[in-house]
């Protein structure tokens, strides 16, 4: 729809921050099956909630949400280094003077696959991924938010209300942010984990995004490319002949600025004709 | 708490405000010929990180700054063909530099991390001017760049509204066509400001490194301070002189948490005060979007079009 959500790595914040809320507030008085679940809306609901402000805004003054998103990133890495570091609240381990998370409760948290980092989430984020692009296509409201997208225009004069697909598109992109967010505490966390912050998964998603077109399904792959320079920019700095992890985001950023650079091939296509001559053979 | 404490933290704040001018100033004058440069913050990190390489093995601070000057230029270099000649996204490509130099600046600073700066921007020193009360350290109490980045300010504003090439930079932000017409290449004209304003953000990024910062920091060294400069722009509606107001306003909001830190005041967690500029940035966006202050604004009408010709 032409709106940028550069708030992503905010909304992560705030899922995981939901997710360990629900994860030791409620968690303990639910069954087990629905506990993790619970934890998961709760961090989406915590990650559209960071950007209602911003989407109001944007739909309602037309405030650029770039800016705006961006800025609160900033305002939610604070508020996690407060809840761990600066204040021994809620979400800090009170059995420790070292300043960690408060785990949460067992009953809802995933175990990962066998002896693998992998967590039964990634079948659910492949699941989403899929309804997303087979929903955007099929129905009312993502045919509107196409049309929106090409022009605001005629989306205005069909009828179409913009505030609202405006307001409730960035909600989604902040939920689906903010769900990554509990799916690091459902999955390898467990708690608030501050260590989520240096690891700049929000920008990278938005890296992702980009590269796969917007394309919901493409979006699989691009995340799967991205996560393995990741492990891969890991694997290097344990070596023996340590490279620092940023080399991943470098070649993230320069990934996407060649894919951007490619773009122009993709729409002015080059044609190659092959030019038959008809030479007279003489006998 | 005494008055002198805040004095202090004004003059503070007018020295934190080169960088955010600077950085305003390269935006400003790549938006106003119809190109968005999003990559600031990145642009910043390159800058700061180049100063800091170029200056620990060299020891020469002028040095060091062209090089972030020349850095923030190639930069800008590479967004303007990806955005100008290639019309890619010009708001994808911002954001690919900003990742693109978080990254680079990171990898580049690793062995440099928590190193304390090899060379320091003095302050000019004016003699008696210097110890006046209140005007001294406001006014007479910073270093060359800081000066001349208020010349620069000037001139850019002078350049923008008083010059026939200015001129023919705002038309291209407003009306690429009009100026097609004129004979005059669009193309030539984004890529010459997009190029100066990268350079801008660079020398920005390199006087920060050597007048503010106390260390490469991996991740907090800029700290946002590009984002906020682009909502500078928008802020000083795209006019240079407004630029240096506005800089000091938002240098003081980021200001105050070290002041009450310093101060020891803990009315609030140190992490709460910290969220204040970000916020305070926030409320003067929305202050800036209501339909009477967008028409006083004056935004580049193209902003961040791509011009074809062919294509009206």
């Amino acid at each position: 729809m032409n709106l940028y959500n550069i708030g992503q790595e905010g909304q992560l914040y705030l899922g995981m921050v939901g997710g360990a809320w629900a994860g030791i507030a409620l968690a303990p008085h639910l069954n087990q099956f629905i506990a993790v679940p619970v934890v998961l809306v709760t961090g989406a609901l915590f990650g559209a909630v960071w950007v209602l402000v911003p989407a109001l805004l944007r739909a309602r003054m037309g405030t650029s949400e770039i800016v705006s998103t961006l800025l609160l990133n900033y305002v939610a890495l604070n508020l996690i280094n407060y809840f761990i570091y600066g204040s021994r609240g809620f979400f800090r381990d009170p059995s420790t003077p070292f300043p960690q998370g408060r785990p949460i409760s067992e009953s809802a948290r995933f175990d990962s696959f066998g002896t693998t980092n992998t967590y039964p989430t990634l079948i659910i984020s492949i699941m989403l991924a899929a309804f997303l692009f087979w929903f955007v296509r099929r129905s009312n409201y993502g045919y509107e938010t196409s049309v929106y997208a090409d022009s605001p225009q005629t989306a205005r004069y069909a009828g179409m209300n913009s505030i609202w697909l405006t307001t409730s598109v960035l909600l989604v992109s902040g939920a689906l942010a903010g769900l990554g967010g509990a799916m690091y505490v459902v999955g390898p966390a467990g708690k608030v984990d501050p260590g989520l912050l240096q690891t700049g998964l929000g920008y990278a998603g938005i890296v992702v995004a980009a590269l796969a077109r917007y394309n919901f399904v493409a979006v699989i792959i691009t995340a799967v490319l991205f996560a393995g320079l990741r492990v891969g920019g890991s694997a290097l700095q344990a070596s023996s002949d340590p490279v620092p992890i940023a080399i991943a985001v470098v070649l993230q950023g320069a990934v996407l600025l060649f894919a951007l650079g490619g773009e122009i091939f993709r729409r002015n296509r080059v044609v190659v004709t092959r030019v038959v001559q008809n030479v007279k053979v003489s006998v | 708490m005494n008055s002198n404490v805040w004095l202090l933290t004004f003059a503070d704040a007018i020295s934190i405000a080169t960088t955010l001018i600077l950085a305003s100033l390269g935006a400003m004058i790549t938006e106003r010929s119809g190109v968005i440069n999003l990559g600031v913050e990145g642009y910043l990190l390159m800058g700061a990180v180049t100063a800091f390489v170029v200056g620990d093995s060299t020891g020469q601070l002028w040095l060091a700054l062209g090089s972030s000057i020349v850095v923030g230029a190639a930069m800008a270099l590479v967004h303007a063909t990806l955005t100008v000649t290639l019309r890619a996204n010009q708001i994808v490509s911002g954001l690919a530099m900003v990742i693109f130099g978080t990254g680079l600046s990171q990898f580049i600073g690793k062995p440099i991390e928590g190193k304390s700066r090899p060379v320091i921007i003095e302050k000019i020193d004016f003699g008696v001017l210097s110890d006046l009360p209140i005007i001294g350290p406001v006014i007479f109490g910073h270093d060359p760049i800081t000066y001349a980045t208020w010349v620069l300010a000037l001139v850019i504003s002078l350049y923008l509204h008083r010059t026939r090439p200015g001129l023919i930079l705002r038309a291209t932000g407003d009306a690429p066509a009009t100026v097609d017409a004129q004979g005059v290449s669009v193309k030539r004209i984004r890529y010459v400001h997009t190029v100066i304003g990268g350079a801008l953000m660079g020398l920005g990024g390199g006087w920060y490194m050597f007048a503010r910062a106390a260390a490469w920091n991996q991740s907090a060294t800029t700290n946002g301070i590009g984002w906020i400069a682009l909502a500078l722009v928008v802020f000083a509606s795209w006019r240079p002189l407004r630029a240096i107001a506005g800089a000091v306003l938002f240098g003081f909001c980021l200001q105050v948490p070290f002041t009450l830190q310093g101060q020891q005041i803990n009315i609030l967690p140190s992490e709460i005060v910290s969220m204040f500029p970000y916020l305070m940035t926030l409320v003067v966006l929305v202050a800036l979007s209501t339909p009477r202050a967008r028409r006083l604004l004056g935004a580049p009408k193209m902003l961040g079009q791509p011009f074809v010709r062919d294509e009206r």
